[in-house]
């Protein structure tokens, strides 16, 4: 093989006494694509930081090209050639895409722009990048957030970048935008451009890479060809384990009916849904994103208007309902959008815990914040959660923390009826492992779960029967025996025979 | 099984229990020092005359945070969650025309009129919040235009000019509220700032220890988690509005008093922005979710002190504009520069 083009050597790096890095060595080269998979808080958002010029190392090496590379700043490393796209991209919704792409790299003649290069520039890269239905004029806000993502390459293409780091890029994409992002990471690998693909999907990195790179606690614990490993050997250099347990075999009895709903429609979507969940069975419901599945939830919640139809909670009409009035019938909510949506971030962990059911801690109209506290700490232990106690601020914990946290809430609450909206987005496998024991739990005990997910594997692991959403109609619900990852594919694209 | 494996390296070492009970200290130690430092500062500067820290000056001082100190409690809470209400300045100037006017021209006991005033506060209020929640437009642009509104409506009622309760209908106790030396001497301060003490420790408690008060920081936090609570946060907001609107009339009624009794259209012009900058020193955010009614109070206190600091000190009343401007950016940079330490 020739030389790699960036070539990372045994880097450590510490905070503190926390050892965020301890001899992670990877080598990527011109024109391929290499992922990079281990868990939350493995190090693969610190390394990126080290790579960017965000942090240096304290040991190790790093070489481009051949040459020592230790970029001060973010600058200096774009500069070089290395391009971050990060999970949250860092675009200007009012501005157009000419102007985001060219935004830092300005082409100037005597102090004024060069608005015909520019647009010329941006042209032949969105050509390049097969997107040249993207007028350079469109605001950004008004793309989709796969467009939105290839104006980000479009401007690493235009910096001349040559390494090009996507970090989870599809978290936010459908399936077929993210289709087509990967045809154009092919382009890119095509041109001779490394890229760095990280991603907790390891379907995707199946469909991405030609190599990968696993790291666990901070150094690199496998490195290896894609077609040379099978999914096993992936998890259990992530996980450092057997991946068997990642669903536990709880079985549950199925009861009487708690939530049925009759003809439901929202105001787009969904439509005419009709669907009965019972005590003691986990429900899920597979579709492509933008089917109408968190839109069902939600309007059974009643976060969303629904236009028609009807909703029964325990066999009584309740259409007509504000989110208070479900909570008070039992129902509870767990948002796909942790951060937007599902958590106040800068608030403590027991104010996030206790927020829905705050009512269970007064005594004659007073908070009793010491009752608060004890049982908040009592939830923490519960559920595993590595925190330094229940007054921590939410944003100082890791992403499978933080979402159990929001899972507390609803045990705190005291649901009988779980509506649960991607249970396990952005978390790592071990806290997928204990939130997929969790469900099953709660089915065990006679909890009813309605729970929506991108990822078949869990569906398939957790689900007691399921059903599939397209364009906002929901199929035939059928038990989990009956399904397999191809038949809930096929009827989540293809048109209905 | 076990999640030994999990989180080791990147987001659990930040940010400690002890670390954030620290935290929450110095959100109010962190004012305090800073009265402490301007106090010394002023007492320096007048070691010559050795006024500054004599009873007498505290006692004036005190009594001059009274009006800033009650509005600012009402917009603690409007900024707690999440919003901001520029037409205190404007309310209280309205407040004093109409109370004024309720003993003038229709005979209203003055007791009668200062119940009215604070309703008329808690009406302009309830206004904000309708018209914030209805027309789903920018607390900044609603208030914006209330400011203008009331501004105008105190102008139009008392015809462009002061307006007065006539001797014989004032009441005796109307100039003991706001006296610097009290009777009873035991008060040892004006009733008037008691007052503004018994508020603060009502805002205070109903912050801590009621749902209503945890709920303004979910709203300001998070919005769209708080909806997800089961919080009618609409419901919610119209309601902190009407609150701080409520304490804004008191504060209208203080200023009535202050003015010896008179409504004065022209009165409380940019109180607002003392307002929130005492609000903003005492560690309450612009962007919701943070604030306490202590760190309010002394950063009420802390805007007095410069006043009248300045004004014993013989510094011109350009430069105090300076000063407390110059306050503002170092408290809030402070406190940007300590939560970007914990990595909030």
């Amino acid at each position: 093989m020739t030389e790699p083009l960036l070539a990372i050597r045994d880097v450590h790096k510490a905070f503190g006494a926390n050892r965020a890095l301890a001899g992670v060595t990877l080598d990527l080269y011109a024109g391929e694509a290499h992922a990079l998979v281990g868990e939350n808080g493995a190090g693969k958002s610190t390394l990126m930081k080290i790579l960017s010029g965000a942090h240096r190392p304290d040991r190790g090496s790093m070489t481009l090209d051949g040459d020592p590379f230790v970029p001060r700043n973010p600058r200096e490393a774009r500069r070089q050639g290395i391009a971050m796209i990060y999970q949250e991209l860092a675009l200007a919704p009012h501005l157009s895409v000419e102007a985001n792409v060219m935004l830092g790299q300005e082409r100037t003649a005597r102090g004024l722009v060069l608005r015909r290069e520019h647009n010329q520039l941006v042209r032949s890269a969105l050509r390049e990048l097969d997107h040249a239905e993207i007028d350079p004029q469109t605001k950004v806000y008004r793309l989709s957030p796969g467009g939105m993502q290839i104006v980000e390459i479009a401007r690493a293409l235009v910096s001349n970048a040559r390494v090009v780091i996507l970090d989870e890029p599809t978290s936010s994409l459908s399936g077929r935008d993210a289709e087509r992002l990967f045809a154009v990471l092919d382009r890119l690998r095509g041109r001779g451009l490394a890229i760095v693909y990280i991603s907790h999907f390891l379907e995707e990195v199946e469909r991405v890479a030609d190599r990968v790179t696993v790291i666990r606690d901070g150094a690199t614990v496998l490195t290896g060809m894609m077609e040379s490993l099978t999914t096993h050997d992936i998890i259990h250099a992530m996980i450092g384990r057997e991946p068997e347990d990642l669903f536990p075999a709880i079985a549950s009895e199925p009861g009487e009916v708690v939530l049925e709903t009759i003809e439901l429609a929202g105001m787009i979507l969904p439509k005419r849904v009709n669907l009965n969940l019972r005590r003691g069975e986990v429900l899920g419901i597979a579709g492509l994103v933008g089917a109408g599945r968190t839109e069902l939830l939600r309007a059974i919640f009643g976060l969303d208007k629904v236009r028609s139809g009807s909703i029964k909670v325990a066999g009584i009409a309740a259409s007509r309902g504000l989110p208070s009035d479900r909570i008070a019938q039992g129902i509870g909510l767990l948002s796909e959008d942790r951060k937007n949506e599902g958590l106040a971030l800068n608030l403590s962990i027991e104010d996030n815990l206790t927020l829905t059911a705050l009512h269970r801690h007064v005594r004659r109209g007073i908070l009793n914040l010491k009752d608060r506290r004890s049982e908040a700490s009592r939830r923490l232990m519960e559920l595993n959660v590595k925190a330094a106690g229940p007054k921590q601020a939410i944003n100082a914990l890791s992403g499978g923390n933080q979402q159990k946290i929001a899972f507390a809430r609803l045990l705190h609450q005291d649901a009988d009826v779980l509506l649960l909206d991607e249970p396990t987005r952005g978390i790592d496998v071990g806290a997928k492992a204990e939130i997929y024991r969790l469900i099953r739990e709660l089915a065990r005990r006679g909890k009813a779960v309605l729970m929506v997910s991108s990822y078949l594997p869990e569906l398939l692991g957790v689900c007691d029967r399921l059903a599939v959403m397209r364009k906002g109609v929901l199929g035939e619900t059928r038990p989990i025996e009956a399904w397999t990852e191809h038949e809930i594919m096929s009827q989540a694209t293809l048109e209905s025979k | 099984m076990s999640t030994d494996q999990v989180d080791r390296g990147g987001g659990s070492s930040r940010g400690s229990a002890a670390d954030f009970a620290f935290a929450r200290l110095w959100s109010v130690l962190g004012p305090l020092i800073g009265l402490g430092l301007i106090t010394g500062f002023f007492a320096f500067l007048t070691r010559d005359s050795g006024t500054f820290l004599q009873l007498a000056t505290w006692r004036l001082i005190v009594v001059q945070t009274v009006v800033l100190g009650i509005a600012a409690l009402g917009m603690t809470l409007v900024m707690i969650s999440g919003g901001i209400d520029l037409a205190v300045g404007s309310t209280v100037a309205l407040v004093t025309v109409v109370v004024t006017l309720a003993v003038r021209d229709l005979h209203f006991p003055v007791a009668l009129a200062i119940v009215a005033g604070i309703a008329l506060g808690g009406l302009c209020g309830f206004i904000n919040g309708s018209l914030i929640t209805l027309l789903r437009v920018m607390p900044f642009i609603i208030t914006l235009g209330g400011l203008k509104i009331y501004r105008g409506g105190a102008k139009w009622l008392a015809d462009n000019g002061s307006v007065y309760v006539p001797a014989a209908a004032k009441a005796p106790w109307m100039s003991h509220v706001l006296a610097p030396d009290p009777e009873p001497s035991w008060l040892v301060v004006a009733p008037g700032v008691w007052t503004l003490v018994v508020f603060g420790a009502i805002v205070a408690f109903l912050l801590r220890y009621s749902i209503l008060g945890r709920r303004m920081y979910a709203v300001g936090s998070n919005e769209a988690t708080a909806r997800l609570c089961g919080i009618n946060v609409s419901k919610l907001k119209v309601l902190v509005y009407t609150i701080a609107g409520l304490l804004t009339g008191l504060a209208g009624v203080m200023q009535f008093l202050d003015l010896g009794g008179s409504g004065d259209p022209t009165t409380a012009d940019g109180l607002e922005l003392q307002v929130i900058a005492s609000v903003v020193i005492g560690g309450g955010s612009l962007s919701g979710g943070e604030g306490t009614a202590a760190g309010t109070l002394i950063g009420c206190l802390l805007i007095s002190v410069l006043n009248n600091g300045c004004v014993h000190a013989g510094i011109p009343n350009a430069s105090q504009d300076v000063i407390i401007g110059a306050i503002i950016i170092v408290a809030v940079t402070l406190d940007r520069l300590r939560r970007a330490r914990e990595g909030v």
